[in-house]
């Protein structure tokens, strides 16, 4: 008879810490003309935006909820608070002028540190507002622009932000898109500009702390031609008995012959909703990539898309889904080919464990123009108990003969064999398994610099602690 | 007098994915006005034939198709009449049994109901061929098999002309039961084409070799779903096809590894080769597994021919052309030489 191993849940407790929100603004709950007249007359907006966040309102009210995916059933709007100000008055650029409980959740997610340490400029948002926006000399000496992207929409960027703001996902895009166009608050901007090389990367931070409420942050990145970033994403909340909302917007211009690598470790609290869109744009011989470790929320649905517009632009995308009790964690990619030569590497690793339901999700679509295309995507899947599920659900839509369009995937569970090796090494089982699972996802963790990496692995090895029953 | 006719939605998703892509299903207009073709048959000796039902031990078991629960709705509401058949316990059929379906043009739809019993530890081969031309046509086997049974279903498609033919497969193995099927697609205007096989006994097995060729202004849309419910149950599913001029294909291929099926294994694979920039080719294969103790696998390669096999063929003095004529040809011919010599007649597929 085959041994079972009983894993114990995430500890979490670095992330799953709050503070009262007492003294901060916000609006009420639900979603109307109203609520967003008020979020637009709070922030100061244009009047373009006023009326494209109404417009989106509008597009939101009329397009349905998604059929397809995990159900949406307990995500109701009219208990969501979509604007919640922190008690702070706006953006800082140094750490001692943040309040002190806010000073003190980012001091415990060791975002401070890792600036000393390893990064060129930090963002960090709480709630619906940027609370810190810092960027290094010698960076900003570079044209590097890093900043929050409210400032930008009235400044001197304000039409480079109008030309771009949800051009490549518009809010039509879909439900969530929509409303994210309608209450989108906080976010940041960054242009590199035309050569400039970033070898060390920005980060930006989200910390939703409210009770019920929603984060719509809006991150815009133009890497101009002939430039590199390397971008960071980290986001965390503390878990609350109800439902909240995390619908931002990510869309990344990459430019003719520019690298753009865009990572992000995802640690939602388990009552989250992560309906998240990310979109790159990709100009000729450019190249994105996308390096996406999902461990939290309740449910999440997140594909990265790549949009291959200029001949010979590529995208890689290497992801690492890991649901638990309660998760129901539908992720993947979508890339467009729309122009010869373009090439995309799609490389993920699933893991399903104490009753979790993970999905991989994908696209590849090749246009008429995509002659000389490739595209590669390998998907595995871990089962790691059989209280689990793992679904893989890719779709390839080709409309051109000149390509070369390969897909593999595995499902599968630890192997006893493997697991007996290692104790018969010294390894107790639990380590074994965790050992094994590390190795899994260490096509995620070895594209990650390196603290990043370490956190990723003490994820994982949270996740599987646990006893052998 | 206007014909009535019925809309239906067949060939879904088990699990949907993005509506835009527009895989999820196929919307079909089927006639209300049908009647079943006369086939010609050649009925080996020991298989039962009886009309208007199913018969034998498992003709309660309600058993899916790959179209769905729309189409056993519409079949039941036409009224048509099941032709049954079955086999006799542990007997072994030397002999195929053979239909031949030459449709001659007409304004009604056809429909042809099947319901195969193959009785335990009985193995049987049957051979469907289809050819004509007509403005709908629908066949559908049921295929209810016995513990330690063996059911091998050998259809060969080659309809003219603006055919819309419709080919739907519901199984159901039991114990040690086996389900092969060989497909040739190479005609109509328009096919859908659809297998469900519930793999619910002890190792069960399912086995699809499947070709097409797609030319012209056509249409081909697949839905092939393995249902593992049974231990140590195994599926194959291999789907081979080539794509020119206007013709549109998508392939719907899904593994469902349900709790319980402890020690299943699936794979799916498929090969297309794209002639013309005008085809357009839709894959979409899913492993859907809710138990632990399963291997599932499935892979696609879809394009143009391999640039070293194309260079190894110029160096032997095959041009371009010829290489991709020879590449068509072999797509069919591996699933064609799958078939046992002397069970086709030899202008069968030419």
């Amino acid at each position: 008879m085959k041994e079972k191993t009983q894993v114990a849940d995430i500890d979490r407790s670095l992330y799953d810490f709050r503070f009262e929100d007492a003294d901060s603004y916000k609006v009420k709950e639900g979603l109307t003309e109203d609520i967003v007249n008020q979020i637009s007359e709070e922030k100061g907006d244009p009047e373009w935006m006023r009326e494209f966040r109404l417009r989106s309102l509008k597009i939101y009210n009329e397009t349905p909820v998604p059929d397809w995916g995990p159900d949406l059933a307990g995500l109701d709007m009219d208990n969501i608070v979509t604007y919640v100000r922190p008690n702070t008055e706006r953006m800082h650029t140094s750490w001692e002028d943040v309040p002190e409980d806010i000073k003190d959740t980012f001091d415990r997610l060791g975002i401070p540190q890792a600036e000393r340490k390893s990064l060129a400029g930090v963002g960090a948002q709480y709630d619906s507002e940027l609370v810190y926006h810092n960027v290094k000399d010698e960076v900003a000496e570079k044209g590097v622009i890093y900043t929050d992207i409210e400032s930008a929409l009235k400044g001197e960027y304000a039409d480079m932000i109008r030309h771009h703001f949800m051009k490549a996902v518009p809010p039509t895009d879909h439900k969530f898109a929509a409303l994210h166009g309608a209450v989108w608050s906080g976010g940041s901007f960054v242009y590199v500009p035309k050569g400039v090389k970033l070898d060390i990367p920005l980060q930006s931070y989200f910390r939703l702390n409210a009770k019920g409420a929603g984060q719509f942050e809006h991150t815009l990145i133009i890497v101009d031609e002939d430039a590199y970033l390397h971008f960071i994403e980290g986001c965390s909340a503390p878990k609350y008995n109800v439902a909240n909302l995390h619908a931002g917007c990510v869309e990344l211009y990459v430019g003719k012959n520019s690298t753009l690598r865009y990572s992000t470790i995802e640690n939602w609290s388990k009552n989250m909703y992560n309906l998240n869109t990310k979109r790159a744009l990709v100009e000729e011989g450019g190249k994105i990539e996308w390096v996406s470790g999902s461990f939290g929320s309740h449910i999440s649905y997140l594909y990265p898309m790549s949009v291959l517009n200029g001949k010979g632009a590529r995208t890689e995308f290497t992801g690492v889904t890991f649901a638990g009790e309660g998760q129901n964690l539908d992720t993947g990619t979508k890339v467009v080919h729309n122009a010869p030569e373009t090439s995309s590497y799609i490389n993920t690793r699933s893991i399903s464990k104490s009753g979790g339901i993970s999905t991989f999700r994908s696209s590849v679509v090749m246009n008429k123009d995509a002659h000389g295309s490739r595209s590669a995507v390998s998907c595995e899947s871990l089962m790691v108990d059989n209280l689990s599920r793992s679904d893989t659900v890719p779709a390839m839509d080709i409309r051109c003969a000149d390509v070369d369009v390969g897909h593999e995937a595995k499902i599968g569970r630890i192997s006893d064999d493997t697991v007996f090796y290692l104790m018969s090494r010294g390894l107790s089982e639990a380590d074994a398994r965790a050992l094994i699972v590390r190795g899994f996802a260490d096509n995620v963790s070895k594209e990650l610099p390196l603290e990043y990496a370490v956190e990723m692995n003490n994820l994982i090895s949270l996740e599987m602690k646990g006893s052998i029953g | 007098m206007e014909q009535s006719n019925s809309t239906l939605t067949i060939n879904r998703l088990p699990v949907r994915t993005w509506n835009r892509l527009k895989l999820n299903d196929a919307t079909v207009v089927l006639p209300d006005a049908v009647k079943p073709y006369e086939y010609f048959e050649e009925l080996p000796e020991g298989v039962d034939r009886v009309k208007g039902k199913s018969i034998g031990p498992m003709s309660d078991i309600k058993i899916a198709t790959g179209f769905g629960d729309d189409l056993d709705g519409y079949i039941n509401d036409t009224g048509v009449m099941i032709s049954g058949y079955i086999t006799e316990d542990g007997r072994e059929y030397d002999k195929p049994l053979k239909q031949k379906y030459v449709y001659a043009d007409t304004a009604e739809g056809i429909i042809n109901a099947l319901d195969l019993t193959i009785s335990d530890g009985s193995s049987l081969t049957v051979v469907q061929e289809v050819d004509g031309h007509t403005s709908q046509a629908l066949l559908r086997n049921i295929c209810r098999i016995g513990k330690n049974a063996s059911l091998t279903l050998i259809q060969i498609q080659k309809l003219t002309g603006n055919t819309e033919f419709y080919n739907d497969i519901g199984v159901y193995a039991e114990d040690g039961g086996e389900f092969n099927l060989i497909q040739i697609i190479l005609g109509a205007g328009s096919s859908y084409y659809g297998l469900k096989c519930a793999l619910a006994g002890t190792g069960s097995k399912l086995s699809t070799n499947i070709a097409y060729s797609v030319d012209s202004d056509r249409r081909l849309d697949m839905n092939y779903v393995a249902d593992h419910t049974g231990k140590r149950t195994e599926s194959d599913i291999s789907v081979r096809g080539v794509l020119k001029g206007n013709a549109k294909k998508l392939f719907r291929g899904s593994i469902d590894f349900h709790k319980g099926c402890a020690g299943a294994k699936g794979s799916e694979i498929e090969n297309v080769l794209l002639i013309d920039d005008t085809v357009t080719n839709q894959t979409i294969p899913l492993i859907l597994c809710d138990e632990e103790d399963v291997e599932g696998a499935h892979g696609a390669t879809i394009g143009r021919i391999d640039e070293s096999l194309l260079f190894y063929m110029r160096s032997r003095g095959i041009s371009e052309e010829q290489a991709y004529a020879l590449m068509e040809q072999a797509q069919i011919d591996s699933v064609i030489n799958l078939i046992e010599e002397g069970i086709l007649e030899h202008e069968s597929i030419e």
